[in-house]
């Protein structure tokens, strides 16, 4: 048991991506309000550090069934074996993994928060404008909320069960869809995959499950809200969407956590399905707690997402808009298997003060006829570094790939730094592949160009950033849209003159 | 990581015993021997060696074999590059006076050719100094081979304000009949300001007998100096060749770099340059051509440390067979290199179904104000352009050549002497009759 | 020279020809006009062989010969030439070894000798005036660097070397100037004899003003809905294409 004071959490809370009318996140969010800011959320934890104790225990809580702490158990013992990957354009100080709560939670008993609106989140969401009002009107957002690793409610569970969809805390999905859990998990991203995603697959205590039976559009944008919370946490959340066939499902996923001048461990796994005729959109905009102006404190956010085009035309698009997080380490893949399979990836990473991201995506085409498209757009400000990263792989059997990929940045300032790391293994000749890639900053001229028609500076920055990162923007749900060209400007702030 | 023992690095460690009058001094050698005495070689963990596997090199033990009898119609073929060239002639490592041009009718004012071995004094110093002072890592062994065990070499110098008329042929020829023969010539160049020089380099083993050749060129141009270096090799299938050049460009310098990759069984090039100055700039080209089952290695690196420099890269690959192509470039623009224009380019043909192409254009950017881009594809001809040309009553294989030699000749229009445009030409289009076939 | 009967093709499974018939003898001039995805360009990439297009029923004979069956160089060889409407860009692959390869392979399948570099040069210049083009775009790879004008100059110019028996010009008229349009018409009529025939296939009649068809053919929706002479391209600049369409669906 750990107490932990709201106090020392609640500073510069970024609080993204709630909506609408969830009667429910609403509810918990008036409770706080009654607590105010001197109660004490009692969080339960479990000790610190992890053995195959530990494991066993959060499957427990989980009363999960014997498959699932079995398959957690081979995940640790295969975790044990493993060495922390380094990686050539990040620095950062080591993790130590014996030093962090691996389960976290907000006490039964205890008042469910969400955040508690203080008056400079209040401030920072009229800057991003967005306020908190106009969110609770978005409608047509089902939401499930999972802080510090438990999930704390999901919306409009009803309305989707009438038209077969299942969307619930993962936790959920394991006790009451065994077979669709055990049928699915850990067949797109296996528990061997790669440490931070290994070590998921033995502590993860929540997440979503979205299963879209075949022939279904699903009416309704669902969203997962992530937020640390406690200190000393690492979060490792598991989604797993399954699209059957024919099937439709647009998914976003918002996430942020209080400023706090430790580093936390993130390292979530997502896991898509698309079989065939189906679609998965997944959009993510992610503002994780980046550290302040002089690179302490923030999140390291080390994330294996992977989709499986399984089915013939299936197609799975990732959208997503990096601002947050000291470290940034992901790759949204698709694995082309299907004949005439579609993968898609958009992204846009911004990094600013000392902040690090490598992200990308892979494109593994194994199908036939299968096609790919990248469009990755990189913003480096002030000490950051901001790295694209991405494999095309065309394997032997696969005929008539195409690939296109354009990965550009944009430098703002001399003091940052911009690279562009793609591969291309191409080993069938019907294959077309092509990488672009270009590097351009915004110029005293541009900036002096929309001053003089009487634009302040850091509008103008924002307005040239958002022009760049249009094309990904586009890819969003609208909300999110507006949502995230507005926190580019705010996470931009100060980045120039 | 580590790859402690292979045939190759001990019979390497045995040659420093065995052999006498290496080209450096025991200064120079000294660490790179104790370097090879450790015995690291590259695996494909190492980034910069994930897609060439180093097994044919690592596997082989060279021996001592007495150098075949040469035809004399081979020789004078590989001269026609260059008939204006002054040629210097090597064969199995050795200086060949019989076949090599007079030292004498190089009447060229202020450049110079010393073989390393005779260098001394303030001459061997200028030299080494070129080479202690090089872009190569410490963690590449195979400039430890140059420098530790070479026997053989050139160190070629330009005075200031010379500008020479002569292109500078140098030929590696290696025969051996049975045994594998090793080779490892380290040329050094010198361009002091405002000189300038062309370079043509070749290598050739005639006959089917395994060789391993391992090259390193130093290269240093100084303010205002340009030169032009090209690289042809047309080696048979069982050599492997890996080599080094660096390249240090000096204020408003420009260097200019065409290599030409059409035989071995391996070959892996690495090129090196780093700007040294403002204003400086680096055009480097190429085309790897593979067949059968070679496998053709281009690394480049390119640093830019100056402001106002400008690279420009443009490498093409046509792969056959089961061949396979490897294209790893990377630009590094550092902080202060500002009004930097960098451009690289990489594209590939697969002409086969068992060929294959891996591409790594890299760019590691710290400048703002700067003028990157990069490149790369891999495909098939162009459907539209086939037909285009069949429209016009060229039948498909005939169109087919046509496209893939156009393919090449982009970047070959580009040589700068126009015997050795012509004689490129000509070997990329005699492969290309061989290999070229309608897919079906 | 050209009979074309009930030819229906489809692309991606869409019918876009569905039963088209013509007949060109030889001397003919022959424009086929129509508003935009009647299936004018489909027309002409079945014609000279283009991959893509599936023939679903009806013939087409060249001469003769079963042109459906030819591979698009033979069809060349046989002395059909398609001006393309977007002439495409063949980076490295100089224009005049590209045309003097081109004239040979069509000389060597007529049985006549293949013309060596100066008899072919005097040919090429001779035929360049024609066209009122530049030297040195022969210099330069196929197409690549041309102006829009400066491409179309060159397909004419390729249509003059090789001289065609029949010739296919898909909407070589689109992005032409008037005075382009006046050199790549004159070119035309020069080469006109009784032997050749002519296909002229674009969406407005201004390039009829200099190139006078015997026949005029409205294509719509897959399928000839009217054929005339010269005075039904006026009357169609005049009206559009709209009353031609009401009335053939009145029909």
């Amino acid at each position: 048991m750990i107490k932990e004071n709201n106090k020392m959490t609640r500073d510069n809370d970024k609080n993204i991506a709630m909506s609408d009318d969830q009667q429910t996140i609403q509810n918990i969010t008036d409770q706080d309000y009654k607590y105010g800011f001197v109660t004490d959320i009692e969080m339960e934890a479990f000790p610190k550090g992890l053995d195959e104790n530990i494991v066993r225990m959060i499957s427990a809580k989980k009363k999960e069934p014997e498959f699932m702490t079995e398959w957690r158990l081979k995940a640790y013992r295969h975790w044990r074996k493993q060495k922390e990957p380094k990686w050539p354009k990040l620095k950062y100080s080591e993790v130590d993994y014996e030093d962090l709560y691996y389960y976290a939670a907000p006490k039964k008993e205890a008042p469910k928060s969400l955040d508690e609106v203080d008056p400079e989140l209040l401030a920072t969401f009229e800057k991003l404008g967005v306020p908190l009002e106009e969110r609770e009107l978005l409608a047509g957002v089902a939401v499930d909320a999972v802080i510090d690793s438990v999930s704390v409610a999901t919306t409009f569970k009803g309305k989707l069960g009438e038209l077969g969809i299942i969307f619930c805390p993962i936790s959920e999905a394991i006790q009451e869809h065994p077979e669709l859990v055990k049928k699915y998990l850990g067949t797109v991203v296996p528990y061997t995959d790669n440490f931070y995603a290994t070590l998921n697959s033995a502590v993860f205590s929540d997440g979503s499950f979205v299963y879209i039976p075949p022939g279904v559009r699903c009416p309704m944008e669902l969203s997962s809200y992530f937020r640390i919370n406690a200190s000393k946490t690492g979060q490792f959340e598991r989604t797993l969407i399954v699209a059957d066939k024919g099937s439709y499902v647009s998914y976003l996923e918002g996430c942020t956590a209080p400023m706090r001048d430790e580093n936390q461990l993130h390292a979530a796994v997502v896991e898509l399905i698309a079989l065939d005729d189906a679609e998965i959109k997944y959009s993510t905009v992610q503002n994780w707690y980046a550290g302040n102006k002089e690179g302490v404190g923030g999140i390291f956010n080390f994330v294996t997402k992977r989709g499986l085009c399984a089915g013939n035309n299936s197609k799975i698009s990732w959208t997503q808009v990096e601002t947050g997080s000291a470290i940034t380490w992901k790759y949204p893949s698709c694995v082309l298997k299907g004949d005439k399979s579609v993968g898609e990836f958009y992204s846009v990473a911004l990094t600013n003060n000392y902040q690090q991201a490598d992200t990308g995506t892979k494109m593994i085409h194994l199908g036939k006829n299968t096609r790919s498209l990248i469009i990755s757009k990189g913003i480096s400000a002030g000490k950051s570094n901001n790295t694209y990263r991405g494999l095309v792989k065309v394997n032997k059997k696969a005929e008539n790939a195409r690939n296109y990929s354009q990965c550009d940045s944009l430098l703002i300032g001399d003091q940052c730094g911009a690279h562009t790391y793609p591969y291309l293994e191409i080993e069938n000749p019907s294959a077309q592949v092509e990488h672009e890639a270009t590097t351009s900053k915004v110029s005293e001229d541009q900036i002096f160009y929309l001053n003089q028609r009487g634009i302040s500076t850091e509008d103008a920055v924002g307005m040239i950033v958002s022009g760049y990162a249009r094309e990904v923007f586009q890819q969003l749900p609208m909300e999110f849209a507006v949502e995230a060209q507005a926190l580019m400007s705010v996470s931009l702030e100060g980045s120039v003159g | 990581m580590a790859q402690l023992t292979n045939n190759f690095s001990d019979w390497l460690n045995q040659r420093v015993d065995t052999e006498s009058s290496f080209a450096f001094s025991e200064a120079v050698r000294s660490p790179s021997l104790s370097k090879l005495a450790g015995g690291i070689f590259p695996t494909r963990k190492d980034e910069e060696w994930r897609y060439t596997p180093l097994g044919p090199v690592l596997d082989s033990s060279p021996g001592k074999d007495s150098a075949s009898e040469l035809d004399i119609d081979f020789i004078s073929n590989l001269k026609q590059a260059v008939p204006t060239g002054h040629t210097i002639i090597f064969i199995n490592g050795d200086y060949s006076e019989k076949y090599s041009d007079d030292p004498l009718s190089l009447d060229d004012t202020g450049l110079s050719i010393t073989h390393l071995t005779q260098l001394k004094g303030p001459a061997l110093k200028m030299a080494e100094d070129i080479i202690v002072h090089s872009n190569l890592t410490d963690d590449n062994i195979f400039q430890h081979i140059s420098l530790g065990l070479s026997q053989a070499g050139l160190f070629i110098h330009v005075e200031k304000n010379a500008a020479s008329k002569t292109p500078i042929h140098i030929i590696h020829i290696s025969t051996a009949h049975s045994a594998t023969s090793f080779t490892n010539p380290v040329n050094v160049v010198r361009l002091e300001n405002n000189s300038h020089l062309k370079i043509v380099e070749q290598y050739a083993s005639p006959g089917d007998s395994a060789v391993i050749t391992v090259p390193a060129n130093y290269i240093q141009l100084e303010d205002g100096a340009g030169l032009e270096y090209y690289r042809i090799g047309i080696e048979n299938a069982e050599t492997q060749h890996v080599c080094n050049t660096s390249v240090k460009v000096g204020a408003s310098a420009s260097f200019t770099s065409h290599q030409y990759l059409l035989g071995s069984n391996l070959t892996r090039s690495n090129l090196e340059v780093s700007f040294s100055g403002p204003g400086a700039e680096a055009v480097l080209r190429g085309v790897y051509l593979g067949d059968d089952n070679q496998h053709l290695d281009v690394r480049t690196y390119l640093d830019h440390a100056h402001p106002h420099c400008s690279s420009d890269q443009h490498f093409r690959g046509i792969l056959n067979g089961h061949s396979r192509g490897v294209f790893n470039g990377l630009v590094l623009v550092r902080e202060h290199a500002q009004k930097t224009d960098a451009q690289q380019s990489n594209k590939n043909l697969l002409l086969s179904r068992d060929a294959r192409v891996d591409a790594k254009p890299q760019l590691e950017i710290f400048a703002d104000d700067v003028k990157c881009a990069h490149g790369a594809t891999v495909g098939e001809l162009d459907s539209d352009a086939l037909f285009y040309l069949q429209s016009r009553g060229i039948d498909k294989k005939d169109a087919r050549l046509m496209l893939t030699r156009a393919f090449a000749a982009e970047v070959t229009q580009e040589i700068g002497i126009e015997s050795l445009q012509t004689y490129v030409k000509g070997k990329i289009a005699t492969s290309l009759d061989e290999i070229v076939s309608p897919r079906v | 020279m050209l009979s074309i009967k009930n030819l229906q093709v489809s692309v991606d499974e869409k019918p876009i020809l569905k039963g088209l018939n013509l007949e060109v003898k030889a001397g003919e001039i022959h424009a086929i006009m129509g508003p935009n995805g009647s299936g004018k360009s489909t027309l002409a990439h079945v014609l000279s062989g283009r991959e893509g297009y599936r023939v679903d029923a009806g013939s087409a004979h060249y001469k003769g010969l079963d042109l459906l069956e030819m591979a698009p160089e033979i069809r060349a060889r046989e002395g059909m030439f398609l001006a393309f409407q977007y002439p495409i860009e063949i980076p490295g692959v100089n224009n005049t070894s590209f045309l003097k390869k081109a004239l040979n392979e069509v000389r060597k399948h007529r049985g006549e000798e293949e013309l060596d570099a100066i008899d072919f040069l005097s040919l090429i210049k001779k035929q360049m005036n024609l066209v009122e083009m530049k030297e040195d775009l022969l210099k330069r790879p196929v197409n690549q660097g041309f102006s829009g004008g400066e491409k179309k100059r060159n397909e004419i110019l390729q249509m003059a070397v090789l001289n065609p028996t029949l010739a296919i010009l898909d909407e070589t008229d689109s992005g032409l100037d008037i005075d382009a349009l006046r050199i790549v018409a004159g070119g035309v009529n020069k080469l006109r004899t009784p032997e050749n025939a002519f296909v002229i296939i674009t969406h407005y009649q201004r390039l009829l003003d200099y190139i006078v068809p015997d026949f005029v053919h409205v294509l719509s929706d897959g399928q000839i809905i009217k054929s005339g002479t010269k005075e039904l391209a006026y009357e169609l600049e005049e009206r559009g294409y709209d009353w031609l369409l009401e009335d053939s669906e009145k029909v």
